[in-house]
Formats: C-alpha cells, sequence, structure tokens
C-alpha cells in the first residue's frame, strides 16, 4: 500500500508540474480572445519556462543566500504538497498530512521567495514583497477560519478524513466553500488583487531582482501554486474516487482557472489598502459562518 | 509683490495695454507682439508680478538668444499670453557680453524655473536671485563655460574626448548639487527607465510605507540638438519636418507651430484651405493622442482589457492618417506658407474620413461609459493627484491638465489660428483638477474633435494650397501657437538670411506642466505615482527637444541614486 | 455588470489583430515607403539631394574616374517625399516598401554613378554628361553652344557681349 501511494504521489506531482504552466498558456489564450487578440500558443508558457530554465541566473551586487536558496525552498515545498495531495489520480502520499501543514507548506513557499526578494535590498522588491505579505496575512487569516470550519464539519484535520467536504451538506459549509473560492482567487495573485508584481507600478515587484533560471522556477512555482490551491478546492467538492478524480478533475481544473481568467480580464488593480478592506471584510463574514457551523446549520 | 503705479486702472485693450507698461520700460507694439525694452532697473519683478499675477495672462516660456552679431548683446525674451488683449507680450532683457547676468523672475513665477536654466546652460546668461542655479540640461561632464547655441560654437563641433572631458572636469568641477532627502525616507527612483514611463526619465519619490512624502525630478536625458541643426544646416523648409520629428505623438502640431511661427515673421498669408487641412489633420492627431492617452492610463490602473480598447481604435484613426497622408504618424504635410500639394483633401477622401469617424465613434461611445464606471478605475482616480486652481496657475499648465483644474484655456479658442478661426471650438472645463477630472476632459475632447473635423469638412474652401513664401525678411519676431493634444505648443522663431533661421525655440506643453507633478505627488500612494505622472500626458521628447548632447565621451558617470537629481 | 458588458462587446467584435509577418499586410496606396533612384532616368542634377532635410541624399564627385555620384542612404531617410517633389525628371520615387530591414549596413545604400562632363575650353567637369544633353536638347539652336560651357567659362566668353555685367 506504502509503495502504490507513492508512486500515486509522484505521478500526481508530474501531473502538477506538467499541467500548471500549460494552465496558464490556456489563460493567455482565453485572455488574448476577449481583449480582441490572437494571442500566444497554449504552450508559450512552458516555452518561456525552458527559455529561462536554460539560462545562468544574473545577478546584481553579491546576493545573500538566502537570496539564492529560497526560490528554491519554496519549488520545493510546493514539490511536497503536490507529493500529498490529491489530484488526477484519487490518492497520494498524503494520508498522513495534516490539514495544517497542508497550508503551512503552500503559504510558505510563497512567503520564503519574498524574505528571499526583500534581502536583496531593491526598492521595488521590498515594496513589492511587504505588499504580497500583507495581502496574504490577511487572506491567510481567512484560510485558517476556513480550516477551523472544515475542522468542524468534519470533526478532524487528517487530509483523508476531510476529504470531500461537500460530504456533509450544511449552510455552513456552502458559504465556506463559497469564500475559499474567493480566497483562492486572491492567492492566485490576480487583478485586481495582483499587486506584488504591478508591472506598470513596481516593474515586476518581488520579482525583478530575480534573473534567467531563477525567475523561470518562480514563474513555474507561481503556477504550480495556483494550481494546488484550485486542486485543495475541488478536492473539498468532488468525491474521493477514483474515475472523479480522472475525469471530473480534470474538466472541474480548467474550467475554474478559465473562469477565474475570465473574471481577471474584466478588472484593473486595485490599490493595496483597498484589497486589504476586501479581504477584511471576507474574513467577518467567515466569523459569521463559523458562528453558524457552531449552531449545527 | 507690490504693484505699485500711477495708473491702477486696468487697461482695456492693448493699447492702453501698450501705456500702462510705460512705467516698466519701452514697449513697442508690432501686431499681436508687445516688445517690452530697456526695462527700468528693479522693476522686472514688479512687471512680472503685474504680468502674470494681475492681469490675467500667464507666464509661457522664456527664450535667449545669442545676438551679439546682431547687436552685440544676449537676449532674453519672456513671453507673455494675455489672451485677454489678445498679444504677446517679449519682455526683453539685454545681457552684457562681457558679464551676462540678468534678473531671475523665477521667484515670482515659478514657472520660469527651468527656461532660466535652460538659458543658462545654453547661452550661457547668468540670472541673478534664481533659486536653483544649477544645471539642468547639460551632463554633468560637459566642460564650463562651452555654451552650445552661442552663435560662435560650431554645430558640427566634436566634443573632447573622454579623457580631455575628464580633464576639463576635474579642472573646472561644474557645480553640481545633491539634495538631502526629505528625513529619513525610502528613496524609490522611478527611471531613467521605468515600465511605467515609455522614455527615459528620472523621478526619485521618498516614501513613507507606501505614502510619498516628497518628489523630485529630472529629465532632459534625450536632447537632440534640432535647435542647432535648424540654425546652422536646414532650410526654412527642411526644418518643419525636424519640428515634426521632435514628437512621434503630437508631431503635426509642432510642424505647424513652426510654419505659423515663420508665416507670421514674414506676414505671409496661408490660403484657407491649407488652413483647413491643417485643421483637420491638428483634429486628427488630437484624438489619436487622447486614445493612446487613454489607454496608457488604463494599463497603469491594471485595466489591460481597456488598455487594448483604446489602442484599438487608436489604430483606427492611425489608419486614417496613413490613408490621408501616407504615414500613421508622420503626416510630412506641411511647408511654410501652406500644405503640400499631394495632401489636398479631396471629396472622395472626406467621405472616407466622415465614414471612418462615424464608424470609431460608435464603438468608443460603446464602451467608454461602461469603463469609466468600473469602481477600481472611479476609487483611483477620483481625489488622486489634484492639483488646485491656483497651483496650476503657478506652474502655468496648459491644456487638458490646465482644463481639469478650472482653467479656462485653449489656444484654438482664445488665440484662434489655422480653421478655427472660422468654427465654433467647444471647451470642457471641469474643476476638480484630479485625474478623473482630466480623463473626462479628454473623453469630451476626442468626441469634440470628431464634430469639429465634420464641420470643417462640410465648410472646406476651394482656394490654393500654398501661398508664396520666396521673400523672408530677416530679424523678424515670430512666434507660433498651437493647442497639442497637451495644451499650448509655443515655437519662437527669429529670421535670418540666406534662407536659414537665426533662432529657433519649440516649447512642448509637458515642458510647463511636468513643474506640477511634484506637487500632485505629495501625500499620495505610491502605488498611484505612476497614474498621475502619466495623468498630464507627459511628453518627454517633446520637452526635451532641443540640444546636441551626444557625447562621444564613451561612459558616462555611473548614476548615483542620488546625485542624479537637480544636479546636471 | 459593465465589466462583463465590456468583455461581451469584445467577444462580438472577435480577433482583430493580423498575422503579419506570417501573413502580408495591406498597405494603402500611398504609403510613403522606401524611395528608390531610377538609374536610367536620374540625370545627376543634384536636386533631390539639396531638399533633403537630413542628407539622406549625397552627392560626390569623383576627379579620377570622372564619375558623379547620386548616394542615396535608407538609414538616413525619414521618407518626407521632398526627393521626389524636387526631382525634375521623375526618377527618384517613393515606393510602397516599408520592411527595410538589413542584415549589412551596405544593403541600405544606392548608388547611381554618371560619366561626368568636361568643360570644353577649361577642362573643368562641372555637371554630367546626361544632364548636359538633356539640356542642350531642350535649348533652341541658338543657345546651345554657350550651354556647353561651365558657368566661368561661359561668362567670359559671353561677357562682352553685355554692356552690364552683374546684379
Ligand atoms: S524621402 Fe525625404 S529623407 Fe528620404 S531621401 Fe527623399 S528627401 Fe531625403
Ligand atoms: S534623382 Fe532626380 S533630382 Fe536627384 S539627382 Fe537624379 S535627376 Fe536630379
Amino acid at each position: 500500500m506504502v509503495w502504490l501511494n507513492t508512486l500515486y504521489g509522484v505521478l500526481n506531482a508530474c501531473f502538477i508540474l506538467l499541467v500548471g504552466p500549460l494552465i496558464d498558456g490556456v489563460e493567455r489564450k482565453i485572455r488574448a480572445r476577449l481583449q480582441n487578440r490572437r494571442g500566444p500558443s497554449i504552450l508559450q508558457t512552458w516555452y518561456d519556462l525552458v527559455k529561462l530554465l536554460r539560462k545562468p541566473a544574473a545577478r546584481t551586487g553579491v546576493p545573500s543566500t538566502l537570496f539564492r536558496l529560497s526560490v528554491y525552498i519554496g519549488f520545493v515545498n510546493l514539490l511536497i504538497v503536490s507529493l500529498f495531495i490529491p489530484s488526477i489520480l484519487c490518492g497520494g502520499m498524503g494520508f498522513f498530512g495534516d490539514l495544517i501543514l497542508f497550508i503551512y507548506l503552500l503559504s510558505s513557499s510563497k512567503v520564503f521567495v519574498l524574505i528571499g526578494s526583500y534581502s536583496s535590498g531593491s526598492p521595488y522588491a521590498s515594496i513589492g514583497s511587504t505588499r504580497e505579505v500583507s495581502l496574504s496575512m490577511a487572506s491567510e487569516l481567512v484560510l485558517a477560519e476556513i480550516i477551523a470550519l472544515i475542522a468542524l464539519s468534519r470533526s478532524s484535520l487528517l487530509l483523508s478524513n476531510v476529504f470531500p467536504v461537500t460530504a456533509v451538506l450544511r449552510p455552513s459549509v456552502l458559504i465556506g466553500l463559497g469564500v475559499l473560492g474567493i480566497i483562492v482567487y486572491i492567492e492566485h495573485s490576480r487583478l485586481p488583487f495582483e499587486i506584488g508584481e504591478a508591472e506598470p507600478e513596481l516593474a515586476g515587484g518581488y520579482t525583478i531582482e530575480y534573473a534567467g533560471r531563477d525567475l523561470g522556477f518562480i514563474l513555474w512555482s507561481n503556477t504550480i501554486r495556483r494550481t494546488l490551491l484550485t486542486t485543495f478546492l475541488i478536492d473539498l467538492i468532488i468525491p474521493l474516487d477514483v474515475l472523479y478524480h480522472l475525469v471530473i478533475y480534470p474538466v472541474l481544473l480548467f474550467s475554474i482557472m478559465i473562469v477565474f481568467t475570465a473574471i481577471e480580464t474584466g478588472w484593473g488593480r486595485l490599490r493595496i489598502d483597498i484589497s486589504l478592506k476586501y479581504v477584511k471584510r471576507l474574513s467577518y463574514v467567515m466569523w459569521g459562518v463559523i458562528l453558524l457551523a457552531l449552531i449545527g446549520y | 509683490m507690490r504693484s505699485s503705479g500711477i495708473n491702477q486702472v486696468r487697461p482695456r485693450n492693448k493699447y492702453e495695454l501698450m501705456i500702462d507698461l510705460r512705467r516698466f520700460g519701452e514697449p513697442r507694439l508690432r501686431g499681436k507682439y508687445l516688445f517690452l525694452s530697456r526695462i527700468k532697473s528693479g522693476r522686472l519683478r514688479d512687471l512680472v508680478d503685474y504680468l502674470h499675477w494681475r492681469l490675467g495672462g500667464y507666464y509661457s516660456t522664456s527664450i535667449g538668444v545669442d545676438e551679439r552679431p546682431l547687436d552685440g548683446y544676449f537676449h532674453v525674451y519672456h513671453v507673455f499670453v494675455l489672451e485677454e488683449y489678445g498679444v504677446y507680450v517679449l519682455v526683453d532683457l539685454i545681457a552684457d557680453p562681457g558679464h551676462p547676468v540678468v534678473e531671475s523672475i523665477t521667484p515670482v513665477v515659478p514657472a520660469a524655473n527651468w527656461a532660466e536654466r535652460e538659458i543658462m546652460d545654453f547661452i550661457g546668461v547668468k540670472f541673478r536671485g534664481h533659486p536653483e542655479p544649477h544645471r539642468l540640461i547639460l551632463p554633468d561632464d560637459w566642460p564650463e563655460n562651452v555654451y552650445p547655441l552661442r552663435k560662435d560654437y560650431p554645430y558640427d563641433d566634436k566634443l573632447p574626448t573622454s579623457d580631455k572631458i575628464a580633464k576639463l572636469v576635474r579642472e573646472s568641477s561644474p557645480a553640481t548639487w545633491e539634495p538631502e532627502a526629505p528625513g529619513d525616507h525610502t528613496v524609490i527612483p522611478v527611471g531613467p527607465y521605468h515600465p511605467a514611463l515609455h522614455e527615459p526619465e528620472y523621478f526619485e519619490l521618498f516614501v513613507e510605507g507606501e505614502k510619498i512624502v516628497d518628489a523630485r525630478y529630472k529629465g532632459f536625458m534625450v536632447h537632440r540638438g534640432i535647435e542647432k541643426i535648424a540654425e546652422s544646416r536646414l532650410s526654412y523648409n527642411q526644418v518643419s519636418f525636424i519640428a515634426e520629428r521632435i514628437c512621434g505623438i503630437c508631431g503635426f502640431t509642432h510642424s505647424t507651430a513652426y510654419c505659423q511661427a515663420v508665416e507670421e515673421a514674414a506676414g505671409i498669408d496661408v490660403p484657407e484651405r491649407a488652413e483647413y487641412i491643417r485643421s483637420i489633420l491638428l483634429e486628427i492627431e488630437r484624438i489619436h493622442s487622447h486614445f493612446l492617452w487613454m489607454g496608457v492610463a488604463f494599463h497603469l490602473l491594471g485595466y489591460d482589457t481597456g488598455f487594448m480598447i483604446m489602442w484599438r481604435l487608436r489604430e483606427s484613426i492611425m489608419d486614417l492618417a496613413e490613408e490621408l497622408t501616407g504615414s500613421r504618424k508622420m503626416y510630412g504635410a506641411n511647408i511654410v506658407g501652406g500644405i503640400r500639394d499631394k495632401w489636398d483633401i479631396r471629396d472622395d477622401k472626406a467621405a472616407l474620413i466622415k465614414r471612418m469617424l462615424d464608424e470609431i465613434r460608435e464603438e468608443y461611445l460603446k464602451y467608454i461609459p461602461k469603463i469609466i464606471s468600473l469602481e477600481e478605475i472611479k476609487k483611483r482616480t477620483r481625489g488622486v493627484g489634484v492639483l488646485s486652481r491656483s497651483d496650476a496657475r503657478k506652474y502655468s499648465v496648459l491644456g487638458p491638465h490646465a482644463r481639469a483644474s478650472g482653467i479656462k484655456t485653449d489656444v484654438r479658442k482664445y488665440r484662434p489660428y489655422a480653421a478655427y478661426k472660422y468654427v465654433n471650438v467647444e471647451i470642457p472645463v471641469l474643476d476638480d483638477g484630479d485625474i478623473y477630472a482630466r480623463m473626462i476632459v479628454r473623453h469630451e475632447e476626442i468626441l469634440a474633435s470628431i464634430d469639429l473635423i465634420h464641420r470643417l469638412l462640410d465648410n472646406i474652401p476651394k482656394t490654393p494650397l500654398h501661398a508664396d513664401t520666396s521673400y523672408i525678411p530677416e530679424r523678424r519676431h515670430g512666434i507660433g501657437c498651437t493647442e497639442a493634444p497637451r495644451g499650448e505648443d509655443l515655437h519662437f522663431v527669429i529670421t535670418g538670411r540666406d534662407n536659414k533661421l537665426y533662432r529657433w525655440r519649440p516649447r512642448a506643453p509637458t515642458y510647463n506642466n511636468l513643474l506640477s507633478v511634484p506637487a500632485m505627488l505629495r501625500g499620495e500612494y505610491l502605488a498611484d505615482a505612476p497614474i498621475i505622472i502619466a495623468s498630464i500626458d507627459p511628453c518627454f521628447s517633446c520637452t526635451d527637444h532641443v540640444v546636441v548632447v551626444d557625447l562621444r565621451s564613451g561612459r558616462r558617470r555611473p548614476l548615483r541614486t542620488r546625485g542624479v537629481v537637480g544636479g546636471r | 455588470m459593465n465589466r462583463i458588458k465590456v468583455l461581451l462587446e469584445n467577444l462580438r467584435r472577435g480577433v482583430v489583430t493580423e498575422q503579419y509577418p506570417f501573413k502580408p499586410i495591406r498597405v494603402p496606396e500611398r504609403l510613403r515607403g522606401k524611395p528608390v533612384i531610377d538609374p536610367d532616368k536620374c540625370a545627376g542634377c543634384g536636386a533631390c539631394v539639396n531638399a533633403c532635410p537630413p542628407n539622406a541624399l549625397t552627392m560626390r564627385d569623383d576627379k579620377h574616374s570622372s564619375m558623379r555620384f547620386i548616394v542615396l542612404f535608407i538609414g538616413r531617410c525619414i521618407y518626407c517625399g521632398k526627393c521626389e517633389e524636387a526631382c525634375p525628371f521623375g526618377a527618384i520615387r517613393l515606393t510602397r516598401e516599408f520592411e527595410l530591414a538589413a542584415e549589412n549596413r551596405e544593403d541600405l545604400y544606392q548608388v547611381v554613378g554618371l560619366r561626368l562632363y568636361h568643360c570644353p575650353l577649361c577642362g573643368e567637369p562641372f555637371t554630367t554628361v546626361r544632364l548636359i544633353k538633356r539640356v542642350v536638347e531642350a535649348l533652341p539652336e541658338e543657345q546651345r553652344a554657350a550651354a556647353t560651357l561651365c558657368p566661368r567659362c561661359r561668362e567670359s566668353v559671353t561677357a562682352h557681349y553685355r554692356s552690364y555685367a552683374r546684379r
């Protein structure tokens, strides 16, 4: 059984690694069509990545060890997550991990990059990472509330036990899933919440000091993180079943990403103070939902 | 400032104004130009105060001319626009070649800051009492006492090689100025290359968290020396093409202003048909420019869909221009005295223009109300980057930027040129002074321009396309003004001999508008800095127009975060 | 709601970008593109050289080979069409060609060489053979002889005909 699960985990991880950039390519095509453009090939993100990964990482000044390593620590974190979360195959090494660890690894992968970027001392990088950190702190609070809700509903924190949360159909769970959808959207750093890179304002923000292979890994990590977050959302919804995962999961994955892209295309960028206000509002909503769950709805 | 004097009654027309101004110097009225020379000692600042702050005029620009070969002096002309009287007041200051110093007017009119420094750099006239008498345009490693716009400086001079420059710099150590950051704040350099600025310019923002505490600007990095080339090598008609290339967005307005300046100086009457064609092309250019601005604004607000839509519309305008003139942007239509033959707009073309403009208007109106009602667009433009009316006066801001701050100004309406003499021009004026107001002003102008083109096309008369320009008298002053998409574009010329200019100085609107940017940035969010800077629709290449600084020095001094600000 | 309407309107309009350079692009009839000199028509008069604002056209007389070269350097050209206007023989035209990137600087030059014409009296070259032919052909019989001389020789030869000479 352990061997089989390991195999599942590895296959799942491979799937996530490959499909992340592919989804991004599809998104670019969709965005182009919504803007009357022809758009690049759907493999374009992969082409970009391959090109970047083959280039040496040019660095300014004397980079700290933190600056260099952080990208890869972040990447490895994501790799671990993808090993134990069920994606295309129903199963994985995951069944010993718990929810908190999962969330921790997922969000720390970003935080590592931000810290590394901050250490470069570039004013753009520091502002970009500060923005990103404050936004993700706010949204992680909401995420914690959602986890509390899930734990309440399923009376467990083990990954294998909480999937799918829809097994208990309560109003609180449904609202919770809705809020989770929004949080996933925010954590994807999509417009209007794409404020850490903010090309016209910060010239790439936290990614500004990275180049070549390092930048390639950051971009790859970003697509993987997006895919994993969405996977997590889907896992909470669809039954833990082989067929469901093989067929319904990819369909849902692509549809959610496409819907998100369409939403994103309709938006401009919000300022950090306004975005934070939005996220705070969400957290108030979640308190209410938890109360709802406590009284049994 | 005191405005002492015997006559406290406000003059009613330009003749009374001339008599009134006798208390400051010797006025001489020639058509639209009121020259005021031999300013009584100590009265210059009173005069400037009177003209700019009391008479309802505004300071436009200053021009330095090396007239030593003509009358033995350096001249400085301060140009004031008094729309109410229909005159330009040219305050003519004379500087002795041995000791070229005149009094500065910047303490009274801050808008004169750069123009005076530019004269210090290029002509070598010093301004007594200037608050920041530092280099503006010439780079740090430019040798002292070499003034490129003096007549004895050859236009094709090769500068000394880098070693020699380094030596010169070491010996002369030009005054560089390193401002202190106000307090202990993070310094965010915006530029010289930055995705929000599409040209090399440099803003330095001092921030606290995400709030901007102060801002500084350093520009003039792309001088191309066209003034010198025009004065030395080109004939009158060739300059119009160089003038068009001052800017890649509003080139035609520059060439029109230039041609008008020469026409004014030489007393040439442009045939009506040529005037109409000029106006039509100018309006096409304005629509193009405003679409471009809208696109950039939406891009900076992160709304790329809006950016794509606006630039798609702009593309249609460019197609139209290409059909009419053979080029998307460089229309190449102007010559002194009118329009070139092939650029005539015949009936088939007129129909094409109308049809295309109607399509563009329809499409534009489908989108724009929806876009400007978007929450994030409103939130990030309303009440952001506010410039009050009095500040707008202080910096003599121009064009849509001024109109959004409640100042009624438009060269087309108040000093009509070309075919604007024959039609009514509607100008939108708003009082809010924020980015939203600037956006709405431009939006209204797009619609007004489309309307205007229709009316112009309906009335286009049948006359020849150009006047006889074989005789252009020498030593005449001329000012050509147009309402560029960004505001008043002023070209000043003095005619010379051998079919050449003696002096030419273009002053683009951004030159004045940029001065107001630091004031708008203070206290705003860093995230809003790009859109605030862009909200004046800055055109740096226009502003920087002037002098050849083609340093073959190999390497420049490395860019220090602080030192580049006001220092050069 | 508005944000969705904008996107829907976009969808209705469909793709507008071109597949250029993979597919050719339409250019208007009167596009001002690369100027080309017709070497059979050009007489080397230099009118275009005088008119050209950025000195994209230059003229050089080479006494050794007895040739005049009209040199067009596209790298400096601003496509203003002044040369076309100035040319008395319709020899230089602006084409609709706009894809002007080149791998070599040399590819951006067009050089037209014309034989120089020497004054039969003093032997100084002052114009091209082709131009003098055209001028002579256009003149009435009695003026032709004088036209073949260089300006200085012509003046000294004809000086005694005039009682008043200079302006
Ligand atoms: S088109 Fe203009 S720039 Fe080009 S060669 Fe002719 S005259 Fe010169
Ligand atoms: S192209 Fe025309 S104008 Fe130019 S040298 Fe030849 S004949 Fe003269």
